[in-house]
């Protein structure tokens, strides 16, 4: 069965545009029922520019193609420009005063942003970019709606307009609508400026000389057997006694190192996340999204300074792990899990540790990121203690309570913040 | 924590100080001024009816007011509790005025006084909607009870700020929209301020969007009204031809009041205004029956419209008021219809008149009197139309006429024999009142068919073989006072002393008198009459020997008199004499300062001199002889060219607009005067492709070569043709296609992969500053360094310099030093830092400049 074709396109009266229709047709009919020819000329001018405003804008809005940019990366607070590529198709006639309006929805669809922008002239033939600048406010998994791009050029007594088209799917007997993934959009949690030599704190001394020397050379990888050389495979591995003796080129193979430097586990504890839901600024007052914010900095930080591979845990209703390192994907990902991590009375944090242990191979360095204190997850939860125990055979771990004063030893001090603001001021 | 929630240094470091850009000001304040403008011309429009003449002035005072102080300088405004409250009271006064006579007027005055509150409120979208429609309505009412040409003079430019008004408010309408997702700009926006419930969680920039979209508000009118204009009238011509009409066209229950015509009683000393009016009375068409064309005529036409018999004088007063008035015999004020056209027994006669058909379109009336050149006959148009026996004169049937005290605008036929060469005769046929021919023959059934072949009876002879009606009649028609008014025996006396005696005939007589008042020798014309009391003297007496100056009336008065005092019988009628000729419409323009009176004496046709030319009516017996005997004036009958053109947009909105009928209708192109040549060739095309079709399903197409399969002339034709369209298509289409392809190569501009470095390009390019195709970084510095003092750009290029050489520099830095990815170390983090900062101050600059480069 061949898809009908969808209309995306729209066509209304605006208010104006009624009252104008209401006026032509009493002065057709006045006009014409009485004779009254002035009343018929005037009708003829209401209808006239009813008309020339519908076959005007449907002619633009027939013509107008719209491609919307989105931001590769969304961070909260900070403020990004989303972009609209809007083309007109037509070969003659110019296109004037379009609007486009645009919805970005939370995961929960309760929350719904419109947005706005517009153009004011569009020669045929030609690509005009617009934009706004968008800055969101809370992390989140965030999903763009359709957009829209409309005019009621010239006269302002009719809208037309024009929706992006839905991912449309066939099932046996008719067509369902997709929402794919595309329209999805990851805040990324907002970034804390962290304080200056934040990474003396961290309890290995990552990116110091004798983690750079541990790491030169093959001699850390263990050995794991022989091959037969592949194209590609580096002439430092070709086991030359091997080769000689068997006439072909062997390399040596060796077993891909497993452990990771350190792992960031974030304690999603909010005790209002149940009892009040988390709304609007209460969110953004919340010490969990501190956490947050704070575990999402140390991870691009992480990732800039050539400090190795990390991992991230999240403990939440459930817990997930996500090991990463310095690959642009592999922060993404991290971040990705921060942006929809939801804050619960009691999380998982055995389970994060057991995951965090698990997907990294036996971390030694680990960094706790919570909204409370040590003492107090250990009271939530006695068993941590225990496991803490058994990490701290390993390696070294380090809990930080973002609402303790420890936190200052992170996040640069709200003076040395102001600083920028303050030049700005000055610019302005 | 609240202090980690403040890293928004956009958005918070303006806050509620920001104010509205200076684009968006100025096109709302454009906006503006098109409804002030709209208003008073919609307050215009109602004005141009007398009724609501003032209604203007209010309309045109509160868009002034409602302008200059409520929205340019803000002054005061009104505020909406006051105008619901003004409103209501208006309503309320407008439902008592309703239930009086004049509906229309009070709806008028309710539409304005709205109107003026309206002006007198902080406009928002909503109120410039509701001005339109009020505009709109303001034209529906003065549609209704207004049919001047005026209406055609305001609603064009009405129709044209219209047009702009709504191009402003469509604008207007999407800045607004995209402001109102502005979470920066404090609500400075004509809309009513909204809380933001998505504010919570995100904020919104959208100052340039909302600036661009201002920039093309202001020259959008312009762009709109020159494009889409011409097809907004040509649809709404069409619309108003081709819409289907059943009924015929009527007017306005207002009207314009009806200043034109006569009564039947004749005030002398009454015309001194209308003299001096040029407002139109009538419009006249000759044309010849044959082709339709106009019938050249030379000099000016006399249209007779009441002959009055009876003087009436009240000299006891201090100045004597003097009347002419019909006779009240009922016998003599039969009317019947129009008489059939005159054929003469000979058919010789008819080289010595033409036949002409005349239309007449005639202005509001006072009187059923309407307007003719005697001998007329009955042509189809003439159904109007009624004939007055015995006087040759015509008036309305009284079933076209609509009510007793006024006369609306009315077209009519018919024809006449009056002309010969050019000329209108003089001689008009006695008509008895007993038996006229033509009662005679509206007795009898007539066809059209029948009309012209339907010829009269036989003519008295002499005055003794009149019947006592017709005695009766000529008795009135000789009526003289000697008493009252000697001068007029006396001077006729002596100037017919100077003819002699064998040679006194009526005829002769007549023409006597006649010269000697036109000459002017003792009597002078005048307009300005300022009599003094001169109690118990008559106004023809006092004419002829006291004040000796007077107009038209006074001079055929005494003429009259002159006439009877020799026992002529003479009457006056009153009517037009025209000779404003108006060369684009082909036709008379008549007004009311051709109002003229002039003088018939019956003349026996035994004194009628050799030479005299009396044709295509009856002949014999008695025949009126016209005579006029004022002199010229000083009064202005020129019609100067853009009169001409005046009076020609004046007919064509007439008959094309305000009396389009069913039958106008199917006419109106075929008769439109610029329109006929081409509709006659139209006609002709589709005649000829109508003959050739039936001429190919006969088979009698041969085509260039006679019918044969080859032609040679085809054959060259067909070759010549593919020629030229390959060299249209191989020569053309390349240039065409390298045009296209070079403007789209300018649109893909590249775009660097540093991010901060492309926004920078962006910010630049909004501030006006492109960087062209194989520019380096460092060229586009140099090239806004070069901004010199007296550009308009330079304060501009002057701040903006700093940042955008420093974004270079990181730019060079980062794109061909070191690589990003080293160790960090402070200076990397400086760097940063001061990139950030730098582009932060761009975006500041480029985005707050108060006047865009672009």
């Amino acid at each position: 069965m061949k898809p009908a074709r969808l209309r995306t396109t729209r066509h209304r009266l605006t208010r104006l545009g009624i009252q104008f229709m209401m006026v032509g047709l009493f002065c057709m009919l006045g006009g014409a029922l009485q004779g009254l020819n002035l009343l018929v000329a005037l009708a003829g001018a209401c209808l006239a520019v009813i008309v020339i405003q519908w076959r005007t804008s449907r002619w633009m809005i027939d013509s107008v193609r719209v491609v919307r940019r989105f931001p590769d990366a969304v961070f909260a607070g900070k403020t990004e420009r989303v972009r609209y590529l809007i083309h007109n198709s037509s070969r003659v006639a110019p296109m004037w005063l379009l609007r486009v309006d645009d919805v970005l929805l939370d995961e929960s669809g309760a929350k719904r942003l419109e947005m706005s922008t517009g153009v004011g002239m569009v020669l045929p033939q030609q690509t005009t970019k617009t934009h706004f600048d968008l800055c969101l406010l809370r992390r989140g998994r965030y999903s763009l709606g359709q957009w829209e791009v409309s005019t009621m050029a010239p006269f302002a007594i009719s809208r037309a307009w024009r929706f992006s088209r839905l991912e449309l799917k066939m099932i046996p007997d008719r067509m369902v609508e997709l929402r794919p993934e595309d329209h999805q959009v990851d805040v990324y949690p907002r970034l804390l400026p962290l304080a200056r030599h934040w990474h003396r704190n961290l309890p290995s001394q990552l990116g110091s000389v004798a983690k750079a020397s541990r790491r030169q050379g093959i001699a850390q990888d263990e050995f794991f057997g022989l091959r037969e050389y592949q194209r590609g495979d580096s002439p430092r591995h070709i086991h030359w006694r091997t080769t000689a003796r068997m006439g072909y080129p062997a390399v040596r193979q060796f077993e891909q190192q497993s452990r990771l430097d350190l792992t960031l586990l974030v304690d999603a504890f909010d005790t209002e996340a149940e009892t009040v839901g988390i709304t609007g600024e209460a969110m953004e007052e919340a010490p969990v999204e501190t956490a947050i914010s704070l575990a999402a900095s140390l991870v691009v930080g992480l990732s800039s300074g050539g400090h190795g591979q990390t991992a991230l845990a999240v403990a939440d209703e459930s817990s997930y792990c996500i090991a990463g390192g310095q690959s642009h994907e592999g922060v993404r990902r991290m971040l990705t899990l921060l942006a929809r991590s939801q804050p619960v009375a009691s999380p998982e944090m055995i389970a994060a540790l057991d995951a965090a242990e698990r997907s990294s191979g036996g971390a030694r360095d680990l960094v706790i990121i919570s909204p409370r204190g040590h003492a107090e997850a250990i009271a939530a939860s006695p068993e941590l203690d225990q496991r803490l125990r058994v990490w701290n055979r390993r390696g070294r771990w380090i809990w930080i309570n973002v609402q303790d004063r420890d936190a200052a030893r992170w996040i640069a001090r709200a003076q040395e913040r102001d600083s920028d603001e303050r030049f700005q001021q000055h610019v302005a | 924590m609240s202090d980690f929630n403040n890293t928004l240094p956009e958005f918070d470091r303006q806050g509620a100080s920001v104010v509205p850009r200076p684009e968006i000001k100025f096109m709302r304040r454009r906006t503006m001024f098109c409804f002030a403008v709209l208003t008073a011309l919609g307050g215009a429009i109602i004005g141009t009816s007398e009724q609501t003449a003032d209604l203007k002035w209010i309309a045109l005072l509160f868009a002034c007011i409602g302008f200059i102080a409520v929205d340019w300088l803000r002054v005061f405004s009104l505020p909406p509790v006051l105008a619901y409250a003004a409103m209501a009271v208006i309503a309320v006064y407008g439902v008592g005025n309703f239930m009086g006579d004049d509906k229309m007027k009070a709806v008028a005055e309710l539409l304005v006084s709205a109107q003026a509150i309206l002006m007198l409120q902080k406009k928002s979208l909503r109120l410039f909607e509701q001005l339109m429609i009020f505009v709109l309505l303001n034209c529906v009412v003065a549609a209704v009870f207004n049919d001047a040409f005026n209406y055609a003079l305001f609603f064009l430019p009405l129709s044209l700020i219209g047009g702009c008004g709504l191009a402003y408010l469509a604008a207007d309408m999407t800045a607004d929209h995209v402001i109102d997702h502005d979470h920066r700009t404090p609500k400075e926006s004509i809309t009513s301020l909204r809380q933001r419930p998505d504010a919570r969680f995100a904020r919104m920039d959208t100052r340039i969007a909302t600036r661009r979209i201002a920039m093309t508000g202001i020259k959008l009118p312009l762009m709109t009204t020159l494009l889409l204009f011409p097809a907004v009238i040509l649809i709404s011509v069409w619309f108003f031809f081709a819409l289907p009409r059943r009924v015929a066209a009527s007017r306005g229950s207002g009207g314009s009041s009806a200043r034109v015509g006569f009564n039947d009683s004749l005030q002398m000393g009454d015309w001194g205004k209308m003299l001096q009016n040029t407002q139109r009375a009538l419009r006249v068409k000759l044309l010849d029956p044959e082709t339709q064309t106009p019938y050249p005529s030379d000099g000016e036409i006399y249209l007779r419209g009441r002959t009055l018999e009876v003087y009436q004088c009240d000299a006891t007063r201090e100045i004597a008021t003097a009347s002419w008035t019909k006779p009240v015999v009922s016998d003599i004020n039969l009317t019947v219809p129009v008489p059939p056209r005159y054929v003469p027994r000979r058919s010789s006669d008819q080289q010595f008149f033409d036949r002409v058909n005349v239309e007449v379109t005639c202005e509001g009336m006072r009187s059923a009197s309407l307007f003719a050149t005697a001998p007329y006959y009955w042509i189809p148009g003439s159904e109007k139309l009624r004939h007055c026996v015995g006087r040759w004169t015509v008036e309305r049937d009284v079933d076209t006429a609509i009510m007793l005290r006024r006369y609306p605008r009315t077209t009519y036929r018919f024809g006449t024999h009056a002309f010969f060469r050019g000329l209108q005769t003089r001689w008009t046929a006695f008509e008895p009142l007993d038996d006229p021919f033509s009662a005679r023959a509206s007795r009898r059934e007539r066809s059209p068919a029948e009309n012209d072949l339907s010829t009269s009876g036989a003519q008295p002879a002499t005055i003794d073989e009149l019947s006592a009606i017709d005695l009766d009649y000529l008795d009135q028609t000789l009526d003289y006072s000697f008493a009252d008014m000697p001068s007029a025996a006396e001077i006729a006396e002596e100037q017919i002393q100077k003819i002699p005696a064998e040679r006194q005939t009526s005829f002769r007589v007549a023409r006597r008198l006649e010269s000697y008042l036109v000459s002017g020798a003792d009597y002078s014309y005048t307009l300005d009459l300022q009599p003094s009391p001169m109690p118990g003297m008559d106004a023809i007496e006092r004419f002829l020997s006291v004040d000796r100056k007077g107009h038209c009336q006074y001079f055929a008065s005494a003429l009259v008199m002159m006439l009877r005092s020799r026992d002529i019988p003479a009457r006056v009628v009153v009517g037009y004499r025209c000779d404003e000729f108006n060369d684009l419409a082909q036709q008379y323009t008549v007004r009311q300062s051709h109002a003229h009176a002039w003088v018939e004496a019956l003349i026996p046709w035994a004194d009628i001199p050799d030479g005299e030319v009396i044709y295509g009516q009856p002949r014999g017996g008695l025949v009126w002889y016209r005579l006029d005997p004022t002199p010229a004036g000083d009064a202005d009958t020129g019609a100067t060219a853009p009169r001409q053109v005046v009076d020609l947009a004046q007919d064509l909105w007439n008959d094309y607009v305000v009396d389009m009928d069913p039958e106008r209708q199917r006419t109106a192109l075929l008769q439109a005067p610029g329109l006929a040549p081409m509709t006659q060739s139209y006609r002709a095309w589709i005649d000829n492709v109508e003959s050739l079709a039936v001429a190919i399903n006969t088979g009698e197409v041969r085509g260039l070569g006679g019918g044969r399969l080859f032609s040679t002339p085809a054959a060259f034709a067909a070759i010549a043709f593919g020629f030229l369209a390959v060299v249209l298509i191989r020569l053309r289409w390349p240039a065409w296609r390298q045009r296209r392809r070079s403007a789209q190569t300018r649109t893909a501009a590249p775009r660097p992969s540093l991010e901060f470095y492309a926004e920078t390009l962006d910010l630049m390019e909004e501030a006006g500053w492109h960087r062209q195709q194989g520019q380096t970084p460092f060229e586009l510095v140099t090239s806004v360094a070069k901004q010199t003092g007296h550009d308009p750009k330079a304060t501009l290029a002057a701040s903006v310099l700093s940042p955008l050489r420093r974004l270079t520099e990181a730019f060079y830095q980062l794109r061909y030093g070191a690589s990003p990815s080293s160790a960090e170390s402070e200076e990397t983090r400086a760097a940063n830092d001061s990139v950030q900062a730098q582009l932060l101050q761009l975006r500041s600059l480029v985005t707050d400049q108060p006047e865009s480069g672009t």
